[in-house]
């Protein structure tokens, strides 16, 4: 059955136009994560409505391909002006920079794209080995362990989140409640509408990603204007030796994918975490004190954790719909949009556009193989796009795409207000992840855990019935209580000062 | 409160409030199970803001908990300090040397000019009011007049693209309920 539905998956990934549409969200996402301040999530978010009518495959492999491409795109703008395009190349810029100082820009730039596109052919491999194992898995929890599933990824997102753990519960907490909005579920109790018939299906998911992205992300990119990017920028140095680099270091490439895809299959976590823990392993375990001065090493750690955590972002994601960045949790708002419901139906009667995902990100890499070999020396136009100009387009994308979806003007509202309380979020670093994340989880987190104490006739102990129930409840006490318990330990252990 | 910005108590206050709201409006619901999670999530809102708002009066050791960052990564423990520099720091135009029309940020102003927007959309249509958005967008900034007509273009192109595809109703608002096109 696997084997058939592999195939099909295969037959679904080389048909046109989905190849097509892949090709063109690797394209656009290496466009999208090298220009500084757009990123995966706003490149996404907007680009959301536009997928209404390409069909459900078709978008979701296109949103894939804009995620996959953009994570090599960050590193362009990560090595030519030391500003990272997204979050995930980070450390990339530790030693792309100098070595693009140091005259040897196409070297790092060619040794990013081989690290990020082998990196992504392995983990994506081992996605395909280990999925019968996933199914298992999935089709194996009940209600009770979905809703303890989805309290443990919100649960990640305090301590993965920069910044206090209570503003991270806050801000999950929030977005949670707002799901609340409209008709409860398993009963028709209208909630929190005021009686306007424009709420009774609750807030969009779409319009809240497009304002705390798009409309908060402008406002952040408004006060800081035109190109981030100096004029005398060249791509020079050689190609080829990045090539040679990277097949030097097998070792560092095939660590560093996995540590990314085993960082980015934690819930909650993502490619934000992975690049820096993998570049902190690599340091670790080279002999080069050239860290942080221009070592290849650092830029093939960095890059090849940030690809190799999209394919491992894709299990909680697909599997419970729990998200492991801004990137996945707008991929799920694609999912829900185009009407397919992560969980154990991507697992059963979805198995074969699973799999065509899979496969489709596989193809994704190979283009950013292609494309990021072929088209180095002219990667350096896209770091000097004035910002002044992309502001106003997104912001129309934002508001005429929230608008198509349901030609509901309560979801303009929406785009309209949670940008401004996004922007606000980011400026006191409250974590908008969070709120998204709450956000995706509440429907799914309602439904279980409602459904949950109905099967156990309103006792909570259901929760604590089955073994991985309660090694998820031991997991997510951890983790909160977790860093209060050290940070005591820490202050008794060192005595009063 | 001290030490925490107009803003950010602003933010908190409307966390909470909006919790509230939902906590008292639960008394009125008829199912017993439309009511639990609302509250939950609300009390997760009231309790954690309530700790925010009096973090400074808090006991020392509670204080750490609602204040310091907990992080999986150490990530300055890699950040330098040397050269490496971007190079242009990007410009943060919210101090007072940016303000134009009015103490207007950039921020401020695009902030006024997005709600300017959803209201004209609104009242007019999402056709009507994108152009004349972005245009105004465009003279603020003092872009040239070629630039901010193909910019003007390309956004009425992204409308024709929904209407077209999608057969979204960018063309209705208010006072053309039949739409313009």
């Amino acid at each position: 059955m696997p084997f058939e539905m592999l195939g099909e998956g295969l037959r679904i990934a080389f048909s046109w136009p989905t190849i097509g549409w892949m090709a063109f969200g690797v394209v656009l996402g290496i466009v999208i994560g090298a220009v500084p301040g757009i990123g995966p999530n706003l490149g996404m978010a907007v680009a959301l409505p536009l997928t209404l009518p390409i069909g459900g495959a078709n978008a979701i492999i296109f949103l894939v391909g804009i995620y996959s491409g953009s994570m090599y795109g960050g590193s362009i703008a990560a090595i030519l002006v030391n500003v990272p395009g997204t979050a995930a190349a980070a450390a990339t810029t530790f030693d792309g920079y100098p070595l693009s100082r140091q005259g040897m820009a196409s070297m790092a730039l060619s040794a990013s794209a081989v690290s990020s596109a082998f990196a992504g052919f392995m983990t994506i491999a081992v996605l395909i080995i280990i999925s019968p194992l996933i199914v298992t898995i999935v089709l194996a929890m009940g209600s009770p362990e979905y809703f303890l599933v989805a309290v443990l990824g919100l649960s990640m997102i305090t301590i993965v989140a920069r910044g206090s753990m209570v503003k991270g519960l806050v801000a999950g907490a929030f977005g949670l409640m707002l799901t609340t909005i409209g008709i409860a579920p398993m009963s028709s109790e209208l909630r929190f509408t005021g009686g306007s018939l424009a709420l009774y299906d609750g807030l969009s998911f779409v319009a809240a990603i497009l304002g705390l992205f798009a409309i908060a992300e402008m406002l952040k990119l408004a006060g800081e204007s035109g190109s981030i990017a100096r004029e005398d920028i060249e791509t020079s140095g050689s190609v080829m030796a990045g090539v040679r680099e990277v097949v030097a270091r097998p070792v560092t490439l095939v660590k560093s994918a996995f540590i990314g895809m085993f960082i980015g299959s934690l819930p909650g976590s993502g490619a934000a975490v992975s690049n820096f823990v993998a570049y902190g392993e690599a340091m670790r375990s080279s002999q080069s004190d050239e860290f942080g001065s221009g070592e290849i090493t650092g830029v093939i750690a960095a890059e090849a954790s940030n690809n190799g955590t999209v394919g491992g972002s894709l299990i909680p994601a697909l599997s419970f719909g729990i998200p492991g960045s801004g990137a996945t949790a707008v991929l799920l708002g694609g999912l829900l949009m185009h009407g397919l419901q992560p969980g154990p139906d991507l697992f059963e009667t979805e198995l074969a556009l699973t799999y065509s995902v899979f496969i489709a990100l596989f193809i994704g890499n190979v283009i950013i193989l292609g494309l990021g070999l072929a088209l180095i020396t002219k990667t350096e136009y896209l770091t000097k796009v004035n910002t002044n100009y992309l502001i106003p387009l997104i912001v129309v994308l934002a508001i005429a795409g929230g608008f198509t979806l349901r030609s509901n003007w309560a979801d303009l509202a929406t785009i309209l207000l949670l940008g401004a309380i996004g922007y606000y979020m980011f400026q006191h670093n409250y974590s908008v992840i969070a709120f998204i994340l709450g956000l995706v989880l509440g429907p799914i987190a309602e439904e279980n855990f409602i459904r949950s104490l109905q099967l156990s006739d309103g006792s909570w102990w259901i929760f604590l019935a089955s073994w991985p129930s309660r090694v998820l409840v031991v997991v997510t006490l951890i983790i909160l209580f977790g860093p209060i318990f050290k940070s005591w330990y820490v202050r008794r252990a060192s005595g009063p000062t | 409160m001290d030490g925490k910005s107009r803003s950010e108590i602003a933010l908190i206050f409307l966390f909470v409030a909006v919790a509230i709201v939902f906590v008292v409006q639960t008394f009125s619901f008829r199912s017993g199970s439309a009511t639990l999670f609302p509250r939950m999530t609300a009390a997760v809102v009231i309790f954690g803001g309530m700790l925010l708002l009096a973090e400074n009066y808090l006991p020392e050791s509670l204080r750490r908990v609602v204040a310091e960052p907990v992080d999986l990564v150490d990530r300055d423990e890699f950040e330098q300090t040397d050269e490496v520099t971007p190079a242009t720091e990007p410009s943060d135009q919210s101090d007072e040397s940016a303000v134009r029309w009015g103490q207007l940020t950039e921020r401020q102003f695009l902030f006024a000019a997005v709600t300017g927007y959803v209201v004209g959309s609104y009242a007019f249509s999402i056709l009507l009011a994108t152009p004349l958005f972005v245009a105004g967008y465009g003279y603020w900034n003092n872009q040239r007049t070629l630039y901010v007509a193909v910019l003007v273009l390309s956004s009425v192109a992204i409308c024709m693209v929904f209407i077209s595809l999608a057969n979204a109703p960018l063309d209705r608002g208010l006072l053309f309920p039949r739409g313009i096109l």
